[in-house]
Order: C-alpha cells, then structure tokens, then sequence
C-alpha cells in the first residue's frame, strides 16, 4: 500500500477545474440518459402488462377447461366483502351481460395491471383494474360450453381498431375480452364508459377497441378465440 | 497493484515523476470498447432470439385455433347441402386479399383450380384471433391442403385422408410427403424480414402494391441442387412443397454467411387434427344414441353386420356390435313395433333413416356396440331394462369399474402396426379398424361380451376413440 500513497501524494489530486469538467461531462450524460430511461421503465410496464393478459388468458382457458365456462366479471366494490375480487354469480342472467372487473381471486391472477394501485376501502378509485366482460352464453352454468355454442346475438361482442375498422368478424366473435387501461388508467375510445375512472358496468355495448398505443389510445386488450378454446377443451377431455 | 507498480517501478524508476493520464484514457477507451462489443454482441443475438419467441407464440397460437375449428365445424343432418356438407375436419380458405377474412373458394372440389388460393395469409378474423404478427411484425401466412379445405369440398374426409402438402427440413431432407400418406394438412408460415429472393434478386417489395403477392413475403432457396419456392406449392406433389428456414449460404466476397430464405413453419398435420375429429365424431354418434334411447325406454338399436358393405347399412337381429345402422327395421321388428325405425330428431347423423353428408365420409369407420341388457325388447309389454349393476348383462370398459350400456368407437387412420393396410378391401374385418383387442368383440355373443374394451391414448400403435355410457 504505501508505494500507491505516496504516489497519490506526489500527485497532489485533482484541481478544482477538472473536477469540474468531469462533472459536467458527467452531468450532461446523465441528462441524455433520463428522458430514454424513463421511457424504457415505461416500456418495461407495457411488456410487463402484456406478460399478465397472457397469463389471465392461460388462467380463463383453463378456468373453462375445469368448469365448462368462462367466469362471470365481478361487480363487487367493497374490498370488505367476501365476494371482492371474485365472479358475481349469474352475470348471463342480464341480456347482454355487462362489463366488470375481472375476477382476479377466482382465477388467481394480479389483482392490477402495472400502473395500477389496489384498494383497500370502499371509497378508494379503480386504478388499473383489468376489466372484462364475457358473451353471455359462454359464462352460463347451463348449458355449459359445447360443441354448439353460438355467440350471445345482444351481446354481439366485436373489436375495432382506433379508425372504426372491426377486427373481429361476426361469424367468430370474441368469447371474452380482458384489457389494461393502461398509463392513464381510464378506458379509451370504445373502451371508455361514462362514469370512468368510478366503476360502471357497462351494459349496453359490445364493441371494444385494439389498436397500437397513440396518442388518443393507451388500452392494451386482448381476446379470447372460440376454436382456440375449444383446441384446449377437446386436448383436456372437457369437450366433445 | 501495488505489487505491479513496484515492479514496473524498479524497471523504470522515472515512471513516479510521470502523471499515468494516457494509461488511464487508455485503460478507459479499452472498457468502453469492450463493452460496447460485448452489449451490441448481447443485442443483436438476444434480439434474434425474442423476436424468435414471439414468431413461435404467434405459430402456436394459429395452430391451436386451426385445430380447433377442425373440430368445432357446425354440421347438421342434412344431406341436401351434398356434395359440399361442412364435415369435422373442415379446415378454412386462406385469406388472399389482407382482409383476415377466408376466401369464398380456394378451387375446386378436385383442386384442379385455384391451387394459388391454397396459399395467402392465416385468416385471422375467420379464426377468432387477434392480428397476429411474427416477430418482424408481419401477418401470417398460411398454406391449405386440397383435402382439407372447405370450400369447395374434396369428397371425403376422415381419419385416413391424407393431408397433401410436402414439407423438406431447411437442410433439404423431406419430412412429409404430400404424394404418400405423410404430407400435412395445413402449414403456417412467418414471413420474417424481407429479403432478396434468391431466384429473381429482387428484394421483396411489401409496400401496398406488393402486399397480396405471395413472392414478396415467402423466399426462395436452393438446396444441395434442388430448387425450393414457399410462394407456392402442388398439391400431392412429392417434390414442390415448402421448405423450414432460416437457411444460409456462404457469400465468399464478403466470407461469411447470409440469409437466403427466412420463412418459419408450423405444420398441422393429419394426427393433429384427427384425434379431436374423432372425439367429435364419436360425441355425435352418442348424442344420437342417447336420444334415440331416450324416445324408446332406454333402449338402444341393433347393430348392422361388418359385412354389410352396401351403400345402406341395415340392422340385423341380435348383433350387438357392428356398425351404425341406417335403417332400424329389425329392431322395430324385434321391439314388437315399440321401438322406432328411424332415428330421433336432435340427431346430426341421419334424418330419419337417411344418413347426413358428413355422416356419409365417416359411416365406415364408426363402430357401435351394445349390452344384452339394453338390446331392443322382444316381449310386451314395454319394460325398461335393467340397470347395468347386474353383472354379466353389460359391456366392460377398462375405463371403468362401472359396466356400460354401449361403446361407440371411431378408427382412426390405417396403421401399419397392427397392419391394418387393404382397409378398403376388407371391410367386414374388424381387425382391419379396430386394435388394442376393440378388435375381438363378438358382434353375437351367447351371454355377453368376453372382451374388455379399451379406451386408450392415442399411439402409434392404437388410435381408435371410445365413448361410452
């Protein structure tokens, strides 16, 4: 050690002016770095929330293979109750269904999507809640799923894209749709319902919207296919 | 460090009076340099690699929804849609236009037409599936055997129709071959990046103009002398199919490798769609024979003898295991006209006693067995027969310890273990359909069945689908 001391003692250090420069170079760095940065975070968040619809995708599917359904939204909004967080019971009852939360406890699944936050109270805000909403005459516990099961025609589930094109065609209707309302955790374009961000569950309309992020739209949707849910129902035993 | 200073030290005793600043840039410029090469290194084959994955999520989830609406074709007991009836199995039209919509025909019954419609996109929409994209972002395109598309209809379809698309691995050996029983049914294709197709040079334009030309996204290559095209393929043909990227060549002006061909493939093949047909099928026929029971105090038909190979198949009185008669006269018959000669409505295999056009492609292949104690009655009054618990009176299942009042069982594809080959020419032999020892049931038997039928998973030995109650 001492040969490297006295080294550093024959220097004398840094001066102040190359301190200096340093920082600002160091600075000025750091500076480039924090708008890409804080853009990475929030791509990291998007690929987070896409990684979580997949797997609420694989946890509806192999909630249909276990019991010949898709589950009901849950429509409870007291975290106290002991029905939070899980289906409502006979939401295919209602002609058309509606809209709700997904039932996060009965499929096991994230309560929230990245940006949001969970409740605790009653009166706490709905902050990124996946929301759901399910063709009425897949969600029924008679008749369950089979071979036979046509699209719900009140409900009449249909995607478009942000310019009104439908990306669903009407003879192969989504059989469910689950979307994150992303960063800004209201729903938008067709996703939206008035009483946002407070829950509503939505009755009256099936359309639903998909479309790259942009500046009017930041929801992140997915959907449920019938003959790929029907692939895994017949692999599993539950179908024909 | 310390321990190397000295020793450079002692060599140069002057290097004290020296400031060491370049040594640092040095040293600094080499870690930036180093890591500069090890992150772009790091990007580019990780970058390779999640594009990789995303492409096989988007392959596999198109697969799975083509499987599935193999199986989930609506069909019903008609027989007046012939000869273009929607049968389990139906596949659908690739999509030609970008819309994610099948087309209305990809040629004719034949295929003598329309062979460049049974290539274009994955019709996406018509699957129920979002847009899907391969990791370079491109929509997915999709291949169709003549056998199997649906629309319009080739005349039969079930577990022996071959698919007719031959597949060669990306060093050039083939893995399917769609002039023998092996080619596959469908195949997905990833389009990857464009490139220069190999044949023309050119590189692919996918601008709107372009966007509908299959050359623009599927490549080209030639492989140890022989010249493959994805943009298109022959049916049944053992030589022009398509061919599994990535494949390379080695360019000697720049000495090293590039990419001639990027198309990813997933095939569907025939043994993939066919077990869950058969199960669909299956599921039918016992719908059928539930309602038919239910209408007629919980009896169940007569079977028809295998060697009833006419075109009408007809019940035939005590043969308890056969298959699926057209006309149930004898049971009537024997039923002191109780029991019903036709079948019941909610039935998609006949209308009454006349088969439906899908039913005709499977009619060979499905076969049916039934207790002594739920046969047609041949006293009166009307009496409901006896549960199954009474041992000796209902067929045994390996399934389960409960004895059963009838078996269906759809055969699967000819096996060349048991060989099974000349089907076609032994028709009345059950060994020729059934195995796994499906194959013994005595169709009249003095008491009740010997045999145990055996449900089973499918192997490359048995692949017979049971369904029982």
């Amino acid at each position: 050690m001492k040969p490297t001391l006295a080294l550093l003692r024959d220097k004398g250090g840094f001066s102040l002016v190359e301190m200096a420069i340093v920082l600002t170079i160091v600075g000025l760095l750091m500076a480039t770095m924090l708008p890409s940065l804080t853009n990475q975070m929030e791509q990291q968040r998007r690929s987070e929330a896409r990684k979580q619809l997949a797997e609420i995708q694989q946890a509806l599917m192999g909630f249909a293979i276990m019991n010949g359904r898709l589950p009901c939204p849950t429509t409870q909004t007291d975290p106290a109750n002991s029905g939070y967080g899980s289906e409502a019971a006979d939401c295919w009852t209602n002609n058309p269904t509606t809209e709700g939360y997904l039932p996060w406890k009965t499929l096991g699944v994230a309560e929230t999507d990245p940006w949001g936050s969970k409740r605790s109270s009653n009166g706490d805000a709905w902050k990124g809640y996946w929301r759901y909403r399910v063709d009425r005459n897949f969600a029924k516990t008679s008749p369950l799923i089979s071979m036979t099961t046509a699209f719900s025609p009140s409900d009449a589930l249909t995607i478009k894209d942000s310019a009104g094109n439908s990306l669903t065609s009407s003879s192969e209707r989504p059989i469910a749709i689950v979307f994150s309302t992303g960063p800004d955790m209201v729903g938008n374009g067709q996703n939206a319902n008035t009483t946002e961000p407070s829950p509503s569950f939505e009755q009256t309309s099936g359309i639903y919207q998909y479309d790259v992020p942009n500046t009017a739209f930041d929801d992140i949707l997915i959907w449920i296919s019938r003959p790929q849910l029907y692939n895994r129902m017949v692999a599993a035993g539950k179908l024909p | 460090m310390s321990q190397s200073c000295r020793i450079i030290g002692t060599r140069h005793p002057d290097i004290r009076s020296q400031q060491g600043a370049a040594f640092i840039i040095m040293l600094v410029i080499l870690v930036l340099g180093v890591t500069t090469i090890f992150v772009s290194s790091l990007n580019s084959s990780e970058l390779q690699n999640a594009q990789d994955r995303v492409t096989a999520e988007a392959l596999a989830q198109a697969k799975e929804a083509l499987i599935g609406y193999a199986i989930k074709v609506q069909i019903s007991n008609s027989s007046g849609c012939l000869p273009n009836c929607p049968r389990p199995g139906d596949l659908p039209c690739p999509d030609t236009n970008n819309d994610g919509v099948q087309e209305s025909s990809c040629g004719n019954a034949s295929g003598s037409t329309g062979q460049s419609s049974r290539i274009g996109r994955l019709p996406w929409k018509t699957l129920g599936l979002p847009d899907l994209r391969d990791g370079s972002g491109e929509r997915l395109w999709y291949a169709v055997s003549n056998n199997f598309k649906s629309s319009f209809r080739n005349t039969t379809l079930n577990s022996d129709t071959p698919g007719t698309i031959s597949i060669f691995a990306s060093e050039g050996t083939q893995l399917n071959n769609g002039a023998s029983t092996s080619g596959v049914a469908a195949v997905i294709i990833a389009p990857g990046a464009p490139i220069r197709r190999q044949d023309t040079g050119n590189m692919q334009d996918r601008s709107a103009a372009g966007e509908n030309t299959p050359t623009n996204y599927l490549d080209y290559a030639t492989v140890a002398g022989v010249a493959h095209d994805n943009a298109g393929f022959i049916d049944s043909s053992a030589t022009d199919g398509l061919i599994q990227g990535r494949i390379k060549v080695y360019d000697p002006a720049t000495k090293s490798d590039y990419v001639i061909l990027n198309d990813q493939l997933l095939t569907v093949t025939v043994d993939n769609i066919m077990p869950g047909v058969q199960k669909r099928v299956a599921a039918e026929v016992k719908n059928c024979l539930v309602h038919y029971a239910l209408n007629n105090n919980n009896r169940y038909p007569w079977a028809t003898p295998l060697s009833d190979t006419g075109s009408t198949y007809n019940d035939n009185s005590d043969e308890f295991f056969g298959r699926i008669s057209d006309d149930l006269s004898n049971t009537e018959n024997d039923s002191n006209y109780v029991m019903n000669n036709q079948w019941s409505n909610n039935c998609n295999t006949h209308n009454n006693n006349t088969p439906a056009g899908w039913w005709r492609n499977w009619k060979e292949l499905v076969f049916y067995g039934v207790a002594r104690s739920y046969r047609p009655r041949d006293s009166s009054p009307s009496s409901f027969p006896s549960v199954c618990a009474t041992v000796g009176r209902c067929l045994n299942v390996n399934d389960t310890s409960t004895p059963a009042r009838f078996v269906v069982i759809v055969a699967g594809k000819t096996l060349s273990s048991p060989d099974q080959t000349n089907r076609s020419l032994n028709k009345s032999n059950a060994f020729y359909y059934l195995e796994g020892g499906n194959e013994n049931a005595d169709p009249t038997p003095v008491s009740t069945f010997s045999n145990t039928f055996v449900l089973s998973p499918t192997s490359d030995t048995f692949n017979d689908i049971l369904v029982y109650q």
